[in-house]
């Protein structure tokens, strides 16, 4: 078995002091393997989108060790930090936090930025565009685009530095249906055509359901960490929250 | 690369945040604009006030210590030749010219030309070294010099037993005789009896315009055939002997022997109470003050003309008459000399009220008019004409006039007035005042962009995250809100800049158009030097970028997971 692309140990996370304290995860352990695709399911305030923060390095203010592409969180300057994610990993976000005042090509080229990214960055930027289907919209800006193009843009920004590995936040949270539908397909064939590591936060079913495995997190910790299809044939680990209580 | 990309998007953000941005920029422009115009106005005056026509910082006056009533008793110390050759000796002295002042009276008239009659003023002034206004330049054919020396350059016995045997000396030239008849002069040569010297022998027609030849037929234009004219109207044919030659109407023939002053043209004038003989009119120099003076003070309530440089210039050449040793205060002396005064220019190193002229005249009139008892001039009156009454030094710069002034003080002399350095440190003082107010607009106009950048950081906290997201390092956030700053800086500061200077030429205008003339009135009261406009822009950049280091800081340091959550 190959080394394992993220590996969290003992990761605990809480906000606020004394009486007001909130512990966030407790003691949280997980390892994704290269090429996986992990969706990450839980209640509100399970600790998901901190976990996801966490693996990301955009927050460095928890206890126990991460290890991600190789490099030791708790050893890394910010700006070697931040050099990470601009080289290696990719963002996709449910609020889609692209800049208004940008144009779709600058909103994706933004990590080249702050980085270095040899080629023309305004090429790259149509090329990924035209990956999720807005050539067309190069020039636009996002203040005149749907929920969907906006998300469609945000992926091509996180895959503009062809990253081994994309964390999204419930990125089909603001989506209908039928778009997130074609979001979770690109998703599906990013990972498979281009082996990406994928981890996604979210509440819906049809998301876990494509993924390898499902992580499965309440109250801060995990309680289920396993294959959808083969360990939970009835797939109650990652079914929506909201759809087991309707059950009850 | 990466500078180009930041600047993009420091330009989209300033783009975005105009409003914003306007308005922090106003404390900025104004501060600027404020700043820039004091500090030019301080420069301005600065330079006005020490020009070399007004005070300059580099020249200091040295005058014999003056002794105070109160002041222990000091032995009177006079400025001689060898206190003048011992201060030009110091090495921070460029030019050291000794003074001297008129020791008599008398009484300068003329001006007819110009104002319709002639005027009868003092005849005040000083006389100079003409070596030290080697480097003006004159309205030609004029010169600054001691015509007199010149013109008696054989002046080298007192008594027949100082010539050789069967010479006698010459009381009129003081040389010894060359001639006795114009035998003993040769061919084309012949014997001026007064003088008893060889002079070249040529026959004249004194108001002939036309030249003529020895024979008294006249030289014709080779093409032309007309008559050709004499270059010089007043002596005739006589120039070519000397310039102060007349042509005696009676014997046509050159002579330098005068009984008045019109016998010997308009420029030389006749030493009746000596020598008989024509001299060069005596060259003056008078300052701008002079001319200043008039313009400011006496012309205007007169309503006589304004004097321009172009009208100063016609006056060059301009000769009036001066008796010296004449008054109107009752101080006449008895053998008054009536002598021809040309004006040669303008000079700073002119005496401010008075006419300045070469040395050598003034050290010959005090010794004329110096008192004497029948064993010759007075001990006591000695000083009139073998010491000076100032010496001008000329510093190489400011910073060496302290250890100069303490210099001559070892030597027993004192500096005449401090006045420049004094006006100086006023301007500076009030410059400085002014300047802080306008620093005190630009710190504030700082901490407006400080609370506007808190603000806008506020604002786009989500923006930041997400850069920070896709790999901007915790440089690349400050840089680029200082960034921003700096180029506010840069466009408030070129803005207040040219509003400064627009104001500097409106307060010009408005001088030039609507204030009355006054004394050294400048035509512009500012200086924008080149530090000036750098200074400017450069303060309008700190200034920001003060502002928004704080900020800029926070927003850098913000974690950001915390700056992604929709607040």
């Amino acid at each position: 078995m190959s080394k394992p692309v993220i590996t969290i140990r003992e990761v605990s996370k809480s906000y606020g002091k004394g009486a007001g304290r909130q512990q966030v995860l407790h003691n949280v352990s997980v390892d994704v393997e290269r090429g996986e695709l992990v969706s990450i399911v839980g209640t509100s305030g399970s600790g998901k989108s901190t976990l996801l923060n966490v693996i990301g390095g955009l927050d460095r203010d928890y206890e126990g060790d991460v290890t991600v592409l190789d490099e030791i969180y708790g050893g890394l300057t910010d700006n070697r930090l931040s050099r990470l994610r601009n080289n290696r990993i990719g963002f996709v976000f449910q609020a889609f936090n692209l800049l208004d005042h940008l144009t779709c090509w600058e909103n994706v080229a933004l990590p080249s930025f702050f980085g270095k990214h040899p080629g023309d960055s305004r090429q790259m930027a149509r090329e990924h565009l035209e990956r999720v289907g807005l050539e067309d919209k190069i020039s636009t800006k996002p203040g005149n685009l749907s929920g969907g193009q906006k998300q469609r843009v945000a992926i091509a920004r996180a895959l503009f530095n062809k990253p081994d590995l994309l964390l999204c936040d419930e990125p089909t949270g603001n989506l209908d249906t039928r778009t997130g539908q074609q979001i979770i397909d690109l998703f599906s064939s990013l990972n498979k055509n281009m082996g990406i590591t994928l981890i996604i936060v979210t509440h819906e079913q049809r998301v876990s359901a494509v993924a390898d495995r499902c992580i499965r997190l309440e109250d801060g910790k995990v309680i289920s960490n396993g294959s959808p299809k083969d360990e939970h044939p009835a797939d109650i680990a990652c079914e929506p929250v909201s759809k087991r209580r309707a059950d009850h | 690369m990466y500078l180009a990309k930041i600047t993009r998007l420091i330009v989209q953000n300033i783009r975005r945040n105009l409003g914003h941005f306007s308005m922090s920029a106003i404390g900025i422009i104004i501060g600027i604009a404020s700043l820039s115009f004091f500090v030019a106005l301080r420069n301005g005056v600065k330079v006005w006030i020490h020009s070399e026509d007004i005070l300059p910082l580099n020249k200091i006056e040295v005058v014999p210590k003056k002794t105070s009533i109160d002041g222990p008793i000091e032995k009177f110390k006079p400025i001689n030749d060898d206190a003048v050759k011992r201060m030009r000796m110091r090495p921070e002295v460029v030019a050291a010219y000794p003074k001297m002042k008129f020791q008599f009276p008398g009484l300068a008239r003329g001006g007819r030309s110009l104002f319709g009659q002639d005027i009868q003023i003092e005849f005040i002034g000083d006389g100079i070294d003409p070596k030290l206004v080697a480097d003006e330049k004159f309205k030609k054919p004029l010169a600054f010099k001691d015509y007199w020396v010149n013109e008696n350059p054989k002046r080298g016995c007192r008594l027949d037993k100082e010539c050789a045997a069967g010479r006698a000396c010459n009381k009129l030239s003081s040389s010894c005789a060359e001639c006795e008849s114009d035998a003993d002069c040769g061919a084309k040569k012949r014997c001026e009896p007064r003088i008893k010297m060889c002079i070249p022998a040529l026959r004249c027609w004194p108001k002939d315009p036309h030249l003529r030849r020895q024979d008294g037929t006249y030289a014709k234009h080779a093409e032309t055939g007309k008559r050709i004219k004499k270059k010089n109207r007043y002596h005739g044919d006589c120039w070519a002997v000397s310039d102060r030659f007349r042509c005696d109407a009676k014997t046509h023939q050159c002579t330098n022997h005068c009984t008045s002053d019109n016998q010997c043209g308009r420029y030389y004038y006749c030493d009746t109470k000596a020598t008989n003989t024509c001299y060069h009119a005596v060259p003056a120099l008078v300052s701008k003050y002079i001319i200043e003076m008039y313009n400011g003070n006496i012309a205007p309530g007169r309503n006589w003309p304004q004097i321009n440089n172009f009208v100063a210039s016609q006056f060059f050449g301009l000769v009036f008459t001066a008796a010296i040793g004449d008054s109107v205060m009752g101080a006449k002396r008895q053998d008054v000399r009536v002598r021809r005064i040309q004006l040669v220019g303008i000079s700073r190193k002119a005496i401010n009220l008075g006419v300045t002229v070469p040395i050598g005249y003034v050290k010959r009139w005090n010794r004329a008019f110096a008192l004497r008892d029948e064993k010759g001039i007075l001990p006591s009156e000695e000083f009139k004409f073998s010491t000076y009454s100032s010496v001008v030094i000329w510093v190489r710069s400011k910073s060496d006039v302290s250890s100069f002034t303490h210099f001559a003080k070892t030597l027993g002399f004192e500096q005449q007035d401090s006045a420049a350095e004094m006006v100086g440190n006023f301007i500076d003082f009030v410059g400085l005042l002014l300047g802080i107010v306008s620093l005190v607009i630009l710190i504030i106009s700082a901490l407006n962009i400080a609370h506007t950048y808190y603000m806008i950081i506020a604002d786009r906290r989500r923006e930041i995250g997400v850069m920070r997201a896709v790999g901007a390092s915790r440089w690349d956030i400050r840089i680029l809100f200082i960034g921003e700053a700096s180029v506010l800086g840069l466009i408030g500061g070129t803005i207040g800049l040219a509003i400064g200077r627009s104001l500097a030429y409106l307060v010009d205008f408005v001088s030039s158009q609507y204030v009355a003339k006054f004394m050294f009135k400048p035509k512009t009261y500012f200086d924008f030097t080149w530090w000036v406009w750098v200074g400017a822009i450069g303060f309008g950049v700190l200034f920001c970028f003060l502002g928004t280091i704080f900020p800029a800081n926070r927003a850098a340091k913000m974690q950001p997971a915390h700056a992604l959550v929709i607040q």
